[in-house]
């Protein structure tokens, strides 16, 4: 089982974007210029391929963290 | 640019402006809440995780020399007439030589995962930059400069509506005032 934590960032992370990306939906159709396309690329197409790199990252991190924990806690301690 | 301004709603603008500065400080309070767990796993494997090791290794040898005499002992009271048992000393024995050995094996570990930890580290932070420059810098630079369109747009509209009159930006209508201003802003970002 990875890293609970780090696996709740991870989720944490997807939920804002979703969310961000949900309010832009609504938003998008009310402002339909050249200055809304130039904002768009500018401030919003950059977020999601950031957001899906630090995810894939946030999933090896949780991996790992379990196994140092796996590998050098002492089966006879309480978490 | 070329292109008329298209602005239906300022409201929806303003809406949009209060999402990205929320989504900005929500992405860097999940990498920071995840930032407090690795700080805590590192302490624990450099500061903790030694420590404890080494204990239980003195610990378990102790273990494993108590249990060798026991075993030596029972073989001492061994005569012809007398054959004590020697099977839960030799068990527990086996027990302790094994939590030894587990104890040892930790205890490299410990120190293999030291490096490999920050390593994976490194890794890591290199995966969440981009994100991170994004969320503390682009984002509130992004809110600002549709906070600075939305005061353009609602002085605009002041200055086009009648006296008394309120409400949004003509939707359809010839905005090249307008349009120039956003256009403005968008450079000046």
């Amino acid at each position: 089982m990875a890293n609970a934590k780090v696996i709740a960032g991870a989720t944490r992370l997807k939920q804002t974007i979703r969310a961000l990306n949900d309010r832009w939906m609504l938003t998008e159709p009310t402002w339909g210029d050249a200055v809304r396309r130039r904002f768009e690329e500018r401030h919003l197409a950059p977020l999601s391929p950031a957001v899906e790199a630090a995810v894939i990252g946030l999933q090896k991190l949780a991996e790992t963290l379990d196994q140092v924990r796996r590998d050098c806690s002492d089966r006879r301690e309480t978490p | 640019m070329s292109g008329q301004a298209e602005v239906h709603s300022i409201e929806a603008l303003k809406d949009f402006r209060a999402a990205l500065s929320l989504y900005g400080e929500d992405a860097l309070a999940a990498l920071g809440a995840v930032e407090a767990e690795v700080r805590r796993t590192v302490v624990w494997l450099h500061q903790d995780r030694p420590i404890y090791w080494q204990e239980q290794i003195k610990r378990r040898r102790e273990r494993v020399a108590s249990a060798k005499a026991d075993l030596f002992r029972l073989s001492l009271q061994k005569t012809p007439e007398r054959h004590p048992s020697r099977a839960e000393a030799k068990d527990r024995l086996r027990i302790a030589q094994a939590e030894l050995a587990d104890a040892e094996k930790r205890l490299t570990l410990v120190r293999r995962w030291q490096p490999a930890l920050q390593q994976a580290l490194l890794e890591y932070h290199g995966s969440i930059q981009r994100l991170k420059d994004l969320a503390a810098i682009d984002a509130p630079r992004g809110a600002a400069l549709l906070g600075r369109i939305v005061e353009a747009l609602e002085a605009y509209v002041q200055l086009q509506l009648p006296a008394g009159s309120s409400g949004s930006p003509p939707s359809d209508g010839h905005q090249p005032a307008l349009d120039s201003i956003a256009v403005d802003i968008l450079d000046q970002d």
